[in-house]
């Protein structure tokens, strides 16, 4: 858990060992470095006072949009000097880093669209049209494209797979979706009843595989390089960022391969006769902790 | 009244042989605890109170163990088998069928002919317990002999033995704090508790040399059965190596145990005690099983087939060393090695180590006679040591001995109720009312953790293995408590066999609490048998509701159902399926006037897999696909380090469970509930 002050309104990784953390008073808008193990600042700079979401884009750069019908851009150090802006002419809704080379950005307006930003020569590069009601825009660079994941107002989950030509929608629901680090898996907020989870929905396969209890103040999720998967939390009063350790069981994708202590037979299990174990009812279950180690998130 | 020829009348003697009652057996008492040698030493008294404290202790401890066993119905399949075929033999029935195991005939299981002998004990005492209590007798008076051969040991000698007195003092520590034997009296009834009570006392008579008394009392454990056969070539293994005097005698008791037990194996016994299954993955490399195509294995076939393939046997052993250690600790390892233990222990973990099943391996019943004899055989290499001039060195190591079984009894007693009786005091109140509702001439199919106090009756039946009930009675009674109890079948099959019981067999509910079904299926129904399924895909709600959930069971079964109303919490809850990682789909078939939550939990790692709305609306089927990644493991109790077993390996599949949740709002009724798997590509149900 990395605490930040509660004027944050949004954070994203730098590298595995900082965060870049927007920070806005009253009106004006600064961006916070601070390392992802302590919470120290490391530096701060201010940006634009429309300043609203941060962007990945590799250890060397920094994004931020700002907030206005021109949709602009701005291409950072991470001393924070602007190295270039990208102008778009419509409202920026939602703003994702792919890589140090891709960006992309879901713009409003009467036609609304996700453009790709071309971080090389701070130039549009192309644009699809998002999925109906889409609020939310997460990418993922594999190879020169990028695969984009976008959620909607009604809660659904709409998949473009690199190269691919249309959006597919998941069977799965949630809000706010990203990618993990290896692009195995989406994470994206549910909210059933009064509690909410992330939900670990496995790719190829679409499938949710867990759902694991988060903050009811957990705004946005974001993959740090190392794997680890970072949850802003703000509640008004406080903010902070939640780390989870790609190591984790409950960023876990894959089934673990299992082994029988015994070795014949090509490891089957001895036979337990007359002592075989019941179901384990609900006080009988394990703690989560004792799944183990597992590196499928990562 | 007349006098006799003294003068004395017949009512003054009663009145004296009353009076001298308490003394008499006082004095029987003493001599069955202590030899002669002892009684005249000056350390009797405190020796004698100690030992009383003592053996209190280990007799009330295994009788009220047992006695809470009962009062639970935490009786299992072991216990059902003999408690059938002693039942039976005391109503009458000389040749009596093992319905449990399913075998023709009780005497071909392990040719156990005491039950024979005992069973008349159940035509005054007619209650399970007295089997728990002459299982639990054998205990006490196998511990009384050991004790008493310790005894000998020590206070052998014209010269006292240095330290004696602390020496025994140790050994009775270390007798009665051996977790392992609490252990093994718990696990339903065993014949090798009763062949060691006879075993250690023909050990003892041997050692005593009390030749004649030893042979008859060996001869006796031949009628526990084939396994006690090998017990009895064990002793005279030990004999052989024991005296030179013995020597004859241990051959004879050697080819007398082999051949018995080869003989009651041609004769069809040993039915539950196959050499193939058990040993025959040493020869073969790979477990057998009961595969009828391979040939039937005897003793010499095992000897020969060891002797090939000796690193079977090496490999299997490296498998099991932890277990061979948590056996041996309690009792202090070198004790098998004395000369009057070497060959019983020789083969008994021989035999427990190598056969194919963890359950022998593990400190149990199958291995009481090291238990016995292990703490004998230390004594005894005690006091070769006291003798010696390193006498000081016989207390420290038995003071450490004493110490380490009393660290081990107090890491693993506490776990004797919750490893032994997984039955609610209520659960069992229910399972009672339903055995009193039940007339003695029905036949009863239970559940594996409730079938050892049902079984007192011609026709019984486990569902623990049987798969095909055949119909034995006009009225059939099935009691089942798919949460309750150590059970080997799934809940998913208990379910599953509820199922098929009031939809297909139309079977009368006869009362449903605290977890357990009990249900009837009389005349009106002319099967003649019911085939209960392994498990389905699809099962009903009613018997699995939650906390905030009843069980809904008038009106046709087909529509029973689990209810929930205006309580937050889980209408339906445990509904279970151990499955392959892989992707599935969970759907229940649901109506609803307020929302509710269909929740997909591993509840083998306790964690949620998928949660979906369940909006209000008419009786439909609600579906939610997810993939299960089978990643957990139960967590089995092993102990605390060093005083840790080799605890039998948990299921390799995870339990997948569905549960449906309601806010309280409003009227819920859950039928039904599947798991299946999802086509290949597919990622919509």
């Amino acid at each position: 858990m990395v605490p930040l002050q509660a004027e944050a309104m949004d954070a994203v990784a730098v590298d595995p060992a900082h965060l870049a953390v927007l920070l806005g008073r009253n009106e004006e808008r600064a961006v916070r470095i601070v390392s992802s193990r302590t919470g120290d600042s490391t530096a701060e700079f201010p940006v634009a006072a429309g300043a609203a979401q941060l962007g990945y884009a590799g250890a060397q750069s920094l994004l931020d949009s700002v907030a206005g019908p021109a949709g602009v851009v701005e291409i950072r150090s991470p001393a924070g000097a602007v190295t270039s802006t990208v102008k778009l002419g419509a409202p920026i809704l939602a703003l994702a880093g792919a890589d140090e080379r891709h960006a992309f950005a879901l713009v409003g307006g009467r036609s609304p669209r996700v453009v790709e930003i071309d971080l090389t020569s701070a130039r549009v590069a192309g644009a699809v049209e998002p999925p109906a009601g889409t609020v939310s825009l997460a990418a993922h660079a594999s190879g020169p494209e990028a695969s984009l994941v976008a959620g909607t107002r009604d809660g659904g989950i709409y998949l473009r797979l690199a190269g691919a030509p249309t959006w597919d929608r998941i069977a799965v629901d949630g809000n706010a979706p990203v990618f993990s680090l290896s692009g195995s898996a989406i994470y994206a907020f549910q909210t059933v009843g009064d509690s909410k989870g992330v939900a670990v929905i496995q790719l190829p396969s679409q499938l949710q595989v867990r759902l694991f209890p988060v903050s009811l103040d957990a705004r946005r999720m974001f993959s740090i390089d190392d794997g680890t998967l970072g949850i802003f939390e703000q509640s008004g009063k406080a903010a902070n960022v939640r780390l989870i350790s790609c190591a984790s069981p409950m960023l876990a994708v894959e089934a673990r391969s299992k082994h029988s202590k015994f070795s014949f037979g090509d490891g089957q299990q001895w036979s337990l006769l007359g002592l075989a174990t019941p179901d384990p009812d609900e006080t009988q279950a394990p703690r989560p902790d004792s799944t183990g180690a597992a590196y499928a998130g990562c | 009244m007349t006098p006799n020829g003294d003068g004395e009348r017949a009512s003054d003697r009663l009145i004296r042989f009353v009076g001298e009652l308490p003394g008499r057996v006082a004095d029987f008492i003493d001599f069955s605890l202590f030899p002669q040698a002892v009684r005249d030493s000056e350390d009797f008294t405190l020796l004698r109170r100690c030992t009383y404290a003592g053996f209190a202790l280990l007799a009330i401890l295994l009788v009220a163990f047992s006695a809470y066993e009962h009062a639970h119905f935490a009786l299992t399949q072991d216990f059902a088998a003999v408690e059938q075929v002693w039942h039976q033999v005391a109503h009458g029935d000389l040749n009596p069928r093992d319905t449990i195991d399913q075998i023709a005939h009780y005497w071909q299981v392990h040719l156990e002919l005491y039950i024979w002998l005992i069973a008349p004990l159940g035509l005054f005492f007619d209650s399970a317990l007295t089997l728990q209590v002459v299982q639990d007798a054998s205990g006490i008076v196998a511990c009384v002999i050991a004790w008493r051969w310790m005894l000998t040991i020590l206070y052998a000698g014209a010269e006292p033995l240095p330290y004696r007195r602390t020496l025994a003092l140790l050994a009775l520590v270390m007798l009665v704090f051996d977790p392992w034997i609490y252990w093994s009296y718990a696990f339903d009834f065993h014949s090798e508790p009763i062949a060691v009570s006879l075993l250690i006392a023909a050990g003892y008579a041997f050692y005593l040399g009390k030749t004649r008394y030893g042979i008859w009392l060996s001869l006796a454990v031949l009628l526990v059965g084939d396994v006690a056969a090998t017990y009895v070539a064990g002793l005279g293994l030990t004999l052989i190596v024991a005296s030179r005097k013995l020597f004859k005698v241990g051959v004879g008791l050697l080819v007398l145990g082999i051949f018995w037990l080869e003989f009651s194996h041609r004769i069809g016994a040993g039915v539950m005690s196959p050499l193939r299954v058990t040993y025959g993955y040493l020869i073969y490399g790979y477990f057998p099983g009961f595969d009828p195509s391979l040939p039937k294995l005897t003793v010499r076939d095992l000897v020969i087939g060891l002797a090939l393939h000796p690193l079977n046997a090496v490999v299997a052993l490296r498998d099991k060393l932890l277990d061979v250690y948590a056996n041996l600790a309690p009792i202090g390892f070198i004790g098998i090695f004395s000369p009057w233990t070497i060959g019983l222990a020789f083969v008994v973990i021989a035999e427990n180590q190598l056969a194919y099943s963890f359950t022998y391996s593990q400190p149990n019943f199958q291995a009481i006679a090291l238990y016995a004899f292990g703490t004998v055989g230390f004594a005894w290499f005690m006091a070769l040591i006291a003798r010696s001039k390193f006498r000081r060195l016989a207390v420290a190591l038995s003071a450490i001995a004493a110490v380490n079984a009393v660290c081990w009894f107090a890491v693993w007693m506490p776990e004797l109720p919750p490893h032994w009786v997984r039955t609610s005091s209520a659960a069992a109140a229910s399972a009672e009312s339903a055995w009193k509702g039940i007339a003695p001439g029905d036949e009863v199919a239970a559940s594996h953790g409730l079938i050892g106090r049902f079984a007192d009756r011609a026709s019984a039946y486990s569902l623990g293995w049987v798969f095909i009930v055949p119909r034995e009675s006009e009225n059939v009674q099935f009691v089942i408590a798919p949460y309750e109890g150590i059970n080997v079948e799934s809940v998913n099959r208990s379910l599953a066999s509820l199922d098929v019981l009031v939809n297909k067999y139309g079977a009368t509910l006869r009362s449903y609490q605290n977890g357990v079904w009990w249900l009837t299926i009389g005349k009106n129904n002319h099967d003649t048998q019911f085939v209960l399924p392994e498990g389905s895909d699809n099962i009903p709600a009613w018997p699995a509701t939650g906390l905030a959930g009843i069980p809904v069971v008038t009106g046709p079964p087909a529509t029973w159902h689990a209810h929930g109303g205006y309580r937050r919490g889980y209408v339906m809850t445990r509904a279970y399926w151990r499955k392959r990682a892989g992707n599935y789909v969970a759907s229940v078939d649901v109506a609803a006037q307020a929302p509710g939550i269909l929740e997909v939990w591993d509840a083998t790692a306790d964690q949620p897999i998928v949660r979906r709305l369940i909006a209000p609306g008419e009786r439909r089927s609600v579906a939610v696909a997810f993939r299960h990644l089978d990643r957990g493991r139960e967590h089995m109790y092993s102990g605390l380090w060093p005083f840790i077993i080799d605890a039998p390996e948990p299921p390799v599949d995870d339990n997948l469970e569905v549960r449906v949740y309601t806010y309280g709002r409003g009227p819920i009724d859950v039928y039904r509930v599947a798991l299946k798997p999802l086509a290949d590509g597919k990622s919509k149900p």
